[in-house]
């Protein structure tokens, strides 16, 4: 009864994907400059030219080395106290890394599990979650970073639990949404019908078909994490010295910006490239694994 | 005594999609020809070339990918791949071509009334001026495709109608201009089958009232043979068996013809087992050189997979494209 | 007559929708008092044209919904009212495959996966009488062992459904519910499939519940034959019987409606005419008669009754619920 049937051989996985980035326009600059990012958080002080609180009041303001006055020991200047405004940003990578880290591993985890048991139970659990919902993402959740700032000790684990708090219900919704869609596929109810389980059906079936939309969400949540958490330690509720943010440098340079312009740009500008280049990528990631482009 | 000229002619028309991985040619050579007041049915499955020879009568390629490479289409004379654009939208189509495919729900813009979207072609085409004179031919439309109470249901949304409702509706669409060609995408595939031979008496009576030609372009064998005079068989690209509708049911010239014939239940005829036809059909980025369809056909000689078999008259106006098929006779039956 | 296997007494499934905050609660009858029977080894067909209540039925057979009322058994078990332990040997006996072969299969999970989740629902095997397995049903359908290594979207529609029917016959079942099997699929391939389904039919023993609108498939594959309008039978019977002397109108319209692949025969449009009424409100008395060309005065306020046609002993019994039968 076996008729022969041609089954095409597949190419190794590696062949696969590369070709498959080669082909569908990866963003390569935004992904090196993610991997800079990447590479000075995991680096951190040892590859900062400088130790980043070393004060040195005799060389406060300096510019950086491309202007009048500057030099290459400092190359992007220093700031008020003396301290090198590059080792800063260097070590600065690490606390806005590992706080964009967790806040979104913890909020995306939190946020991805009520979401899917919101749309798979559907109905009163549904409702009961989605309410919920509702009425923590009518408060303002600025206001809400600020009471619990106030309220906790600032620093990283304060922020990292306000941003949790903030985002979650971002996730929850689209998860539950994805939820909604993919129950109705005739695979979940045949896995019913096979005798599955539904935590089995949740890890089969369910999880990693949203797994690719939590990595898109995650991406594009990058930068705003970062300046959600710069904006926090701008106010003082976030990261305090002696740990560098560049949400920190920020609020440190605001006093001086017309004597030493470059103590507050810079860092400026590295949460903008962070931030746009996570979101450039979110957007490949989004439009590559539409299903209808997937030729992998 | 002389042939009147026919409607349409089309001589070896080629469409060729190009993708990224190749270019497909999903219709590689066909000629058809349809007479005024007649029904051509065009029969493939997925993949045979019918919906893109369709999409190329109407110019209406997708602009990405898809292109007329070679070949004419002669409506009436006038050769239509070298009309421009401007003209083609202007003048021909949803004027003398119209078109009505599968599904009424997507046909129709949710958002606009049935009036609305039937009176489309009758403003565009300056058929009808102002609200008054629209609104009566829409009415006159509407009566003829047999919507009951037509002058109050030119008001309605499409969520309103019933599913052979609404294909009426878009019959409708595509008659109201009186055009000279009408070609129907698998009209019925999605009604159910009591709304479905309503339908089939629907073009049949739209065709003697209007001396409109039809293309049925079906995979349903059965509603080719209910509504079609002629019938072409298309596979692969290319156009495998033409003949008068008879001819075509009672004696199919072409293996894939009979193939297909054998593969179905026929109701009324209890049969112990179908005829499964073995395989896909093949890759149009690189198609075989020989016959397309020579590699599941049950009678395949060295032959057929080396040289793509030449036209062969088997009958009066019936042809078909096999090396096995003589004049007179047919290749062993299934 | 063998006990049936698979049995339903008058099964009703209401969909309720909302009609305002205050109004009525208003119910979309899908099912409205099904009862048949299902024998050991035969095919049973539910035929009927859309919003017929067929595919709901599908649904309640396979437990993905529950009944609002009546009972639906398997070998003499109620499934309404079994443990859990019941609800799961059911399962192991009972299995589908659906129209749709693409949105049957998970397109991430590879083809061995796909085929094997059946049996690690039940069982614990190694993984060699896994794969071992999973080899052994990829031939049984017809396709290569090294297609568990590869994932759906390599494959067409008709290799799709003999996936999904090598997956159906994972643990062995007693019984499949086969929802429209092959109409998505192309012409040429589809008494591929068929055939398949015949021979394991055959091979294994198996009971078929076949959902189909196609009546030349009907006659040709089912040993008995249910059709359906609005949510109830209107004629059942062997399948010989039922298209040899259709006794209901409707199935009488059915018959003459279909094309035939014969180009002297033309379909009667004549035989009905309208629209399928809404499952809303479906109309009074006998649920057919705004279209029925026979319908009398009694027609349209008395609910017929079912009248027995004759049939031969000891074969299925054939009836249909018209009152018109006998005049």
């Amino acid at each position: 009864m076996a008729e022969p049937v041609a089954i095409p051989i597949p190419r190794p996985l590696s062949a696969r994907l590369f070709g498959f980035a080669r082909s569908s326009g990866f963003p390569w600059i935004p992904a090196l400059i993610l991997a800079l990012v990447v590479g000075a958080a995991i680096g951190g002080e040892d590859i900062a030219p400088f130790d980043p609180n070393a004060l040195d009041i005799g060389a406060a303001f300096k510019p950086p080395a491309w202007l009048d006055g500057g030099s290459f020991e400092h190359l992007l200047g220093t700031d008020n106290l003396g301290r090198d405004v590059l080792s800063r940003i260097i070590a600065g990578a690490r606390i806005s890394l590992i706080v964009a880290f967790y806040a979104i591993v913890f909020s995306g985890g939190l946020g991805a599990l009520i979401g899917m048991t919101a749309g798979y139970f559907g109905r009163a659990v549904d409702t009961v979650i989605m309410r919920l919902v509702d009425i923590q993402m009518s408060i303002p959740s600025f206001a809400l970073a600020l009471v619990l700032a106030t309220v906790l000790e600032p620093g990283l684990h304060t922020v990292t639990i306000v941003i949790v708090i903030g985002y979650w219900t971002w996730y929850a919704r689209i998860v539950r949404g994805e939820i909604l869609s993919l129950k109705q596929r005739d695979y979940v109810a045949l896995a019913r019908v096979a005798g599955c389980g539904t935590l089995t059906i949740f890890r089969r079936h369910l999880l990693p078909n949203i797994l690719n939309t939590l990595l898109i969400l995650a991406s594009l949540q990058v930068g705003q994490v970062i300046i959600f958490e710069a904006s926090l330690s701008f106010l003082g509720l976030g990261i305090q010295n002696p740990d560098v943010s560049w949400g920190l440098m920020l609020a440190d340079a605001r006093g001086y910006i017309t004597n030493a312009w470059w103590a507050i740009t810079m860092p400026g500008i590295a949460i903008m490239l962070t931030c746009l280049s996570s979101n450039l990528l979110g957007d490949w990631l989004r439009d590559s694994f539409d299903p209808k482009r997937r030729q992998l | 005594m002389q042939e009147p000229p026919k409607l349409l002619r089309v001589e070896n028309l080629q469409t060729h999609i190009f993708l990224r991985r190749g270019v497909v040619r999903a219709v590689d050579g066909i000629d058809l020809e349809l007479a005024a007041g007649e029904t051509l049915g065009i029969i493939g499955e997925s993949g045979s070339g019918k919906t893109m020879t369709c999409l190329s009568l109407l110019r209406l390629l997708p602009k990405a990918g898809g292109r007329i490479v070679a070949g004419r289409v002669l409506l009436d004379g006038t050769d239509l791949t070298q009309v421009p654009e401007a003209e083609m939208a202007r003048d021909w189509r949803g004027r003398r071509i119209a078109m009505v495919s599968q599904d009424p729900l997507t046909a129709l813009n949710p958002v606009f009334t049935i009036g609305d979207q039937v009176g489309g072609p009758l403003r565009y085409h300056h058929l009808a001026n102002g609200r008054a004179a629209v609104r009566k031919a829409v009415t006159a439309v509407l009566r003829r495709v047999r919507i009951p109470s037509a002058e109050t249901r030119l008001d309605d949304y499409p969520h309103q109608f019933s599913g052979g409702m609404r294909q009426r509706a878009v019959i409708g669409m595509a008659i109201a201009s009186a055009p000279r060609l009408l070609i129907a995408d698998e009209p019925t595939s999605n009604l159910d089958v009591t709304i479905q031979v309503q339908m089939i008496e629907l073009f049949r009576d739209i065709q003697r009232e209007t001396g409109v030609g039809i293309i049925l372009i079906t995979h349903d064998l059965g509603v080719a043979a209910s509504l079609c005079d002629r019938i072409a068989v298309m596979y692969a690209g290319r156009i495998v068996e033409t003949g008068p509708v008879r001819a075509i049911y009672r004696n199919p010239a072409h293996p894939y013809t009979q193939a297909l014939l054998a593969a179905i239940p026929h109701l009324g005829q209890k049969r112990t087992r179908l005829l499964a036809i073995p395989g896909q059909p093949p890759s149009l980025i690189d198609p075989p050189a020989g016959c397309r369809f020579a590699a599941r056909c049950a009678h395949a000689t060295p032959r057929c997979t080396e040289a793509y078999p030449p036209d062969v008259t088997v009958a009066s106006g019936h042809v078909a494209a096999c090396w096995l098929a003589q004049a007179g006779e047919r290749t062993a039956a299934a | 007559m063998t006990a049936p296997l698979l049995e339903l007494r008058d099964v009703k499934k209401h969909f309720p929708v909302e009609a305002g905050m205050f109004g009525a609660r208003a119910s979309v009858r899908a099912v409205d008092g099904v009862s048949l029977a299902v024998a050991p080894g035969e095919t049973f067909a539910l035929v009927g044209e859309s919003g017929c209540g067929k595919t709901t039925i599908a649904k309640l057979v396979l437990l993905l919904e529950p009944l609002t009322a009546g009972s639906i058994l398997f070998d003499g078990t109620d499934l309404a009212t079994a443990t859990a332990a019941q609800r799961k040997a059911y399962r192991r006996q009972a299995q589908a495959v659906f129209q749709d072969p693409y949105s049957s299969l998970n397109p991430r999970l590879k083809i061995g996966t796909i085929i094997a989740e059946p049996i690690l629902a039940h069982q614990r095997p190694g993984r060699a009488a896994l794969a071992a397995r999973i080899a052994e049903l990829l031939d049984i359908v017809g396709l290569p062992a090294g297609a568990a290594e590869l994932y759906p979207h390599e494959f067409s529609g008709g290799q799709r459904q003999r996936i999904a029917i090598a997956r159906g016959l994972a643990i062995n079942p007693r019984f499949m519910v086969l929802d429209e099997p092959i109409s998505a699929l192309d012409v040429s391939i589809r008494a591929q499939v068929l055939n398949l389904l015949a021979d394991i039919q055959q091979r294994f023993g198996l009971t078929y519940l076949i959902i189909a609108h196609d009546l030349a498939l009907v006659e040709h594959f089912s040993t008995t034959v249910a059709v359906m309008y609005l949510g109830a039978i209107v004629e059942t019977g062997p399948t010989e019987a039922v298209f040899a002397n259709p006794a209901h109108p409707y199935t009488r319209a059915l018959l003459a409606s279909v094309p035939r692949p014969d180009p002297d025969h033309r379909p009667e449009a004549g035989v009905i005419h309208g629209e399928i009424a809404s499952a809303l409100a479906p109309p009074p008395g006998c649920k057919f008669h705004p279209r029925c060309p026979l319908a009398t005065d009694r027609c349209r306020h008395d609910v017929p009754a079912v009248t027995q046609l004759s049939t031969g002993p000891g074969t299925t019994p054939h009836w249909a619920a018209c009152h018109l039968i006998g005049t």
